[in-house]
């Protein structure tokens, strides 16, 4: 950014107050340019942890949009404001305890039943999921539909925002996605017979060889290993 | 400034000559490089490998080390309290059991503590950001551990001890490989949806310097997949966290043991004492000290300040020398520049290739050698694209990936990377996308034994803010590997501790006492860790801003 | 033929055996049900009571659905199964129609879809099979002819009402008489079959609907009725569970088997039916001992 004098500013609005800042930052660099230091509203900053959730209009434009700050180009006259916490209750539950009957989804989160196919989620997800469609899958019990498209989901909370039916979308999602893992995928044998052939002591054994070689030893080893 | 498909045109041409040479390259194989070979590269380019970027640490355990400027001044540094700024009589927690950090290592440390049958109220959890918001959560490529039939953790130790240089401790590899093929089937009890095939083998692929495929991932938001499960099993077990709360100082007592810490409420500025018989630094590293000017792959927080606080306890710090720079950070459009691309971009079959779009350099070399044959390449031989902001980058050329491993494979599989790169108007299904050496991880860190255990009594660790796992380098997908390995080792040595200590007066003297060393060492005062958040407010704002409010 | 296909969550979950015997009866008689490739729970009861907006999405966007589908399948045809959606859908479907306003509005709301222009016509799978395949036809396809087997063809009330929306007489419905008449079988008359089996109440007053269920399985039972077929889910559900209990209170001293009319369609037009049987061995034993077989 040492050029950023050249570089063409533009106008934000950041809850309301205008400031002039360089184009091509993105909302949260844009942010910090105007002289925001963030505690809340910036975790990763590479889109994977949902602490920037965003939400912004555009001028002469109705549409409410949303974004994650830190994967989102700032546009002139945007009015924006984070939206870095959601109120939710997860549901406390014990893996074991549970199955995958068709209303294992609707028991803990009984609300799902209200949704009203609005699509209000969908439309605000910045992930671009399919929300509303995982939500409708819950409701139905295809519990490895509902994993499936929820699988992207960086659970920054704006969908619970949204939704008139008063739905935890994002932990919904959660609950599908793990007793997807444990329950509708099939398990894999080979890592259990790996895991079976640590406990039975050998490898320590192989490992203590290596252990016990000197330097020169170890090298020639490592170059003579085979890549398959 | 005009973009075509989201490059401008000059990058356009160097496109262009990439379409060209594919159809050949699709057969092509680039060969990999000897041990002098690889060392002769590191050498002459890696960043790591010049003296005038380091220097000796002058005080403290491990005096003599040397380490890089960032760190040095991070290490060398006051303390932000002193003995009679803090109340130390009036205990806001008294547990078993604290854990700094709410990554991938503390989480697993509280889980773990648990199952050990520490009752969860008798745990606290403290953490700078979010519970999870940490470079576990931003891990995308996958998570090694030898569970396949022609694989074996012995040969997989083989691997780690190569790629760190030889330089690990052979304890600590054993207990990482060893411990694989058991977290991974761990996770699979708990609900991770792995990538596998229909019949449940699990898809595996190689990473840099790999000898068997043994990368397991859940597309390319791997890490993201295995922290949401886990801190959803964390909450599951009514473990208490306490968010935007960071430790600032380690607390003793009169027997020399780490009894607990200072917090830090970085809302309401008031400060939290919390006692404890065991406690876990689970911190994380140092990406964004942004050493040497780098840009990084870390998340917000990634500031060391761990290393800061337990170092003034006593404890030795290892490899501190040595940094990891991960080969393809993002390097156009500027947005996401220093981002992570994740090596399964390679490892599903995308080249690196040069402005004329020739290669140089196999793919998967360890990410060390990778990275250096790169910068060798944009600052030696003269083969960098160059973007409009003047940064030198190679091409990643991912349109391969789909026309070797089948349509809808990059947007099924790597679909993080897909979405970015959409969001800036490039599809990477049909353009190359253009990469750099990032600073991505400390290799180094706070010594600890096998079960976790500082040298510090009552402290323990595990995760990126330890050393000795990966030796001078970590090779792709042992970090997931490395937390789920010592984050659980240290939550069960650090509860069995807490069941027989006991805890004596607490006290900040130990960080009195480092002041003093400081001092007389010539440390300039204004020097102050830990660093909690780095500052990144604009240089016009700063410079007219005024403390009054 | 190929029909554009609404499941409905119920034919998802405790429905599964009538969608599974349904799509094969369908394939039997020549035409096929494809389902939607994405579609929203119906809405449910409490959409019929409201005049809210909102509430009409879910079926609003099916209809959309169905117009995407229809395109490629040159029909303006929606099929449901249950007997619920088929209602639901067919009544919002007839408000837009007797409102253009309110289909006005939703468009607008529903703005990232494409407008739903009025046009869908729901059917259920008894009138394809009534009005598009025919009972002469269905005979002709029988394999096993029902032969004294006694049905008691139940209907319920959402096929039926309100009159807007009944395919079939109200006081007195022939179409699943008819149908079973071709398969050869003894179709009693029951009074009850356009009653109420008490719906949704089995969630909060479930003795309502043992007195439904009671009313009218002893009708069926003193006609001879060795079945109670019926399409309805919910029916179904509700004089299986009912009865159960009915009979634990002594209050109908023998229980009469409920299932879907596909099941026993597809045990009559199946040349090797003896995997369907098995699982209703009082048909079977029916059959055989009335030399049906």
């Amino acid at each position: 950014m040492a050029e950023s004098n050249k570089i063409p500013l533009v106008s934000v609005f950041i809850m309301g107050k205008e400031y002039k800042v360089p184009s091509g930052l993105t909302l949260m660099k844009a942010m910090e340019y105007a002289g925001y230091r963030y505690t809340r509203g910036a975790g990763c900053r590479a889109g994977f942890c949902g602490a920037c959730a965003t939400i912004y209009r555009l001028k002469n434009d109705y549409k409410l949009k949303s974004a994650l700050a830190c994967q989102t180009t700032v546009d002139e006259g945007m009015y924006l404001v984070q939206l870095p916490f959601t109120p939710a209750n997860k549901k406390k539950y014990d893996m074991e305890k549970l199955n995958i009957a068709h209303n294992a989804l609707l028991k803990e989160y009984p609300e799902i039943a209200r949704c009203i196919s609005c699509n209000s989620c969908t439309k605000v997800c910045p992930q671009e999921l399919k929300v509303m469609d995982y939500v409708q899958a819950s409701l139905r019990g295809d519990i490895e539909k509902a994993a499936t498209l929820s699988f992207d989901c960086v659970q920054c909370g704006l969908c619970a925002f949204r939704c008139p039916a008063e739905i935890t979308q994002y932990h919904v999602g959660q609950l599908a996605r793990r007793l997807n893992g444990k329950f509708v995928a099939p398990k894999a044998a080979h890592t259990e017979e790996a895991v079976a052939k640590v406990l039975s002591g050998v490898i320590k054994e192989e490992i203590s060889k290596l252990k016990a070689m000197n330097l020169a030893e170890i090298k020639e080893i490592y170059k003579k290993r085979s890549i398959e | 400034m005009k973009l075509i498909k989201g490059y401008p045109e000059s990058m356009r041409e160097s496109i262009e000559k990439v379409e060209k040479t594919r159809e050949k390259r699709l057969k092509a194989q680039y060969k990999q490089m000897s041990l002098e070979e690889r060392d002769d590269v590191l050498n002459k380019y890696h960043p790591d490998y010049k003296p005038e970027v380091k220097r000796t640490l002058s005080v403290g355990p491990s005096k003599g080390e040397i380490v890089p400027f960032e760190v040095a001044d991070l290490i060398e540094s006051y303390p932000r309290i002193s003995e009679k700024d803090i109340d130390l009589s009036n205990i806001d927690y008294d547990v078993d059991l604290l854990i700094i950090g709410g990554g991938g290592a503390g989480t697993m440390a509280g889980i773990w503590a648990t199952y050990e049958g520490i009752d969860p109220e008798d745990i606290l959890m403290t953490t700078k950001l979010r519970h999870g918001d940490s470079n576990s959560i931003m891990a995308q490529g996958g998570i090694q551990a030898a569970d396949k039939p022609n694989d074996s953790p012995e040969i997989h130790y083989l691997d780690v001890i190569g790629g760190g240089h030889f330089a690990n401790e052979p304890d600590l590899v054993e207990a990482l490989v060893s411990d694989g093929p058991g977290v991974i089937k761990w996770f699979e009890e708990k609900g991770v949806m792995f990538d596998k095939q229909k019949d449940g083998t699990m898809i595996t692929m190689h990473g840099g310097g790999t000898s068997r495929k043994r990368m397991h991932s859940a597309k390319d938001y791997t890490g993201m997949e295995l922290l949401r499960v886990i801190r959803d099993e964390f909450i599951n077990l009514s473990i208490p966290a306490v968010e935007f709360s960071p430790a600032i100082e380690l607390l003793m007592d009169d027997k020399g043991q780490v009894a607990g810490a200072v917090l830090f409420n970085i809302e309401t500025h008031q400060y939290y004492v919390v006692r404890a018989k065991s406690t876990v630094m689970a911190t994380g590293g140092f990406g964004r000290l942004h050493i040497q000017g780098f840009p990084t792959t870390n998340h917000y927080g990634a500031t060391a300040d761990g290393l800061a606080m337990a170092y003034r306890c006593g404890a030795r710090l290892r490899d501190m020398d040595s940094v990891q720079y991960h080969p393809t950070g993002a390097a156009f459009p500027e947005q996401i520049v220093g981002l992570l691309i994740t090596e399964k971009v390679r490892g599903l079959g995308a080249q690196p290739l040069n402005k004329e779009g020739e290669m140089f350099v196999h793919p998967l070399e360890p990410r060390d050698v990778e990275s250096a044959a790169f910068i060798k390449e944009c600052y030696g031989a003269g083969g960098g694209v160059e973007t409009p902001t003047g940064m030198q980058g190679i091409w990643l050329d991912s349109p391969m990936i789909n026309m070797i491993k089948g349509e809808g494979v990059t947007e099924r599989e790597l679909s993080a990377m897909y979405r970015m790169f959409k969001r800036f108007d490039i599809n990477m299904v049909e353009d190359p996308i253009l990469v750099f050496p990032t600073l991505h991880y400390q290799n180094g860190g706070i010594v600890i034994d096998a079960n976790g255990a500082t040298e510090v009594k009552g402290l323990f660790a595990g995760g990126e803010v330890t050393g000795g796992v990966h030796g001078k380098n970590r090779l792709m997908g042992n970090s997931l590997l490395d937390y789920s390995v010592f984050g659980r080792r240290a939550g069960i040595s650090a509860a069995r501790h807490a069941k027989k200590a006991s805890v004596g007066k607490l006290t900040l003297a130990h960080v009195t006492k480092y002041s003093e060393q400081l001092k007389k060492a010539g440390v300039p005062e204004s020097r102050k860790s830990p660093m909690i958040l780095p500052e990144y407010r604009g240089k016009n704002v700063l410079s007219r801003a005024i403390d009054i409010f | 033929m190929e029909y554009p296909y609404y499941p409905g969550c119920t034919l998802k979950t405790t429905g599964k055996k009538d969608e599974e015997a349904a799509l094969e009866v369908a394939k039997l008689l020549g035409f096929e049900l494809k389902e939607l490739p994405t579609w929203t729970c119906c809405g449910v009861v409490y959409n019929l009571t409201s005049d809210v907006m909102a509430d009409h999405l879910s079926a609003t966007r099916t209809l959309i659905r169905a117009q995407e589908m229809g395109r490629e399948l040159n029909t303006n045809k929606l099929v449901t199964l249950c007997s619920m959606c088929y209602n639901v859908l067919k009544q919002v479907n007839l408000m837009y129609k007797n409102n253009p306003d309110k289909l006005y509005n939703v468009n607008l709301f529903m703005d990232t879809e494409e407008d739903y222009l009025g046009n869908i016509e729901i059917i259920h799978f008894l009138e394809v099979l009534y009005r598009d395949i025919g009972p002469e036809k269905i005979k002709e396809k029988v394999k096993t002819p029902l032969k004294n087997l006694k049905v008691d063809p139940y209907y319920g009330c959402m096929l039926l009402r309100p009159k807007s929306i009944a395919f079939d007489s109200q006081d007195s419905p022939h179409v699943m008489g008819d149908i079973l008449s071709a398969l050869g079988a003894k179709v009693i008359e029951n009074p009850m079959t356009v009653e109420c089996c008490g719906a949704h109440q089995i969630i909060t007053n479930k003795e309502a609907v043992l007195d439904c269920v009671q009313r009218i399985v002893t009708i069926s039972q003193s006609k001879g009725a060795d079945v109670i077929v019926t399409p309805c889910p919910l029916c179904q559900y509700n004089l299986t569970t009912a009865q159960k209990s009915l009979f634990e209170k002594g209050k109908i001293n023998q229980k009469i088997p409920v299932i879907y009319l596909s099941e026993l369609l597809r045990i009559s037009l199946t040349e090797n039916n003896e995997n369907y049987l098995k699982d209703y061995m009082f048909i079977k034993d029916k059959l055989e001992d009335r030399g049906g077989l």
